[in-house]
């Protein structure tokens, strides 16, 4: 019998490195805590397994990067066809908290805060095909080569996205920094 | 900027980046998943996880499923399966044999016009995303 509420400090401790990798992913929130919670429920029938060993974290983050990837491919590639593009990353204008803050009265922290933000944001907007691989280069040091076999996709295509993903980024940043 | 000088200015961004904080709403929402797992019947859980007697009864209905369909196999084997082969081949020298060529030549130009097609569509609505 498992002990529900050591699995639900199982589940604490771990929540945010799985909704992290999943958000990352999928760059939706209500979409990323689907495919969390199914991943602790997975985790939960073999719990008794997993609580002892050292390699929980990476279970759980590979469990997570493979739904999401599956839910890329099987749910959302039906859905984008008859649906709007997304807009790209730098459209989307400050958010009402930042057009109401002037950074030179912000604090360090306050600042820093708000580039993470910026920088998550910019993340969620990038179309999936850039954002995918620019996750699982940069946050789960996967190689381009392994990621081009994970997607199925040429080497080519994979450095291409990451970079156009990177390029994406930094005029995203630079943008802001400019708005200063 | 060169693409290394590039990769490394973005991966220190995102080498910052403090992991997201999951919603408040995912822990109770485990529970609760958690919670209706324990509450379903026997047969809508994996079989794995069956009570002892049914996995076996389970198992041993599944061997006699597969003993009867190897015995039905064999039994039909001489009669009814040479009578099947008999109709296909009757039916691929009379039907398909002589429109083969025809057959393949319109497969493979539907299958071109359907990969302009879906080329395009790709195209058009996945492709067109901007940078």
């Amino acid at each position: 019998m498992t002990d529900t509420s050591a699995f639900e400090r199982f589940v604490r401790r771990y929540q945010d490195m799985v909704f992290g990798t999943a958000v990352r992913l999928l760059g939706d929130p209500s979409e990323a805590e689907d495919v969390a919670q199914t991943v602790f429920l997975r985790a939960f029938e073999r719990f008794e397994t997993l609580r002892s060993s050292p390699a929980v974290g990476g279970w759980l983050r590979t469990v997570a990067t493979n739904l999401c990837l599956n839910h890329l491919k099987r749910v959302r590639s039906r859905y984008r066809l008859f649906s709007q593009q997304r807009p790209g990353a730098g459209d989307a204008g400050p958010s009402f908290e930042e057009s109401l803050a002037s950074p030179s009265s912000q604090a360090a922290d306050l600042e820093r805060r708000q580039e993470h933000a910026r920088l998550e944001r910019g993340i969620r907007q990038l179309p999936d095909h850039q954002r995918v691989p620019l996750v699982l280069f940069h946050f789960q040091d996967r190689s381009y080569g392994e990621i081009a076999a994970v997607l199925g996709v040429s080497l080519a295509k994979v450095k291409t996205d990451i970079h156009r993903g990177r390029l994406a980024l930094r005029r995203l940043m630079e943008a802001s920094d400019d708005a200063r | 900027m060169t693409p290394a000088e590039l990769e490394s200015r973005v991966s220190r961004w995102l080498d910052r980046l403090p992991e997201p904080e999951a919603p408040s709403s995912l822990v109770p929402r485990v529970m609760a998943g958690i919670e209706r797992m324990a509450n379903r019947s026997w047969y809508q859980r994996p079989w794995r996880s069956w009570p002892m007697v049914l996995r076996a009864a389970g198992a041993a209905a599944f061997a006699a499923l597969f003993w009867l369909s190897v015995q039905g196999l064999a039994w039909i084997d001489g009669t009814g399966v040479s009578a099947l082969m008999g109709t296909a081949h009757a039916v691929w020298r009379l039907v398909i044999e002589p429109s083969a060529v025809y057959l393949v030549a319109s497969a493979a130009v539907m299958g071109a016009v359907c990969a302009l097609y879906c080329a395009a569509i790709s195209r058009v609505l996945l492709e067109r995303s901007p940078e």
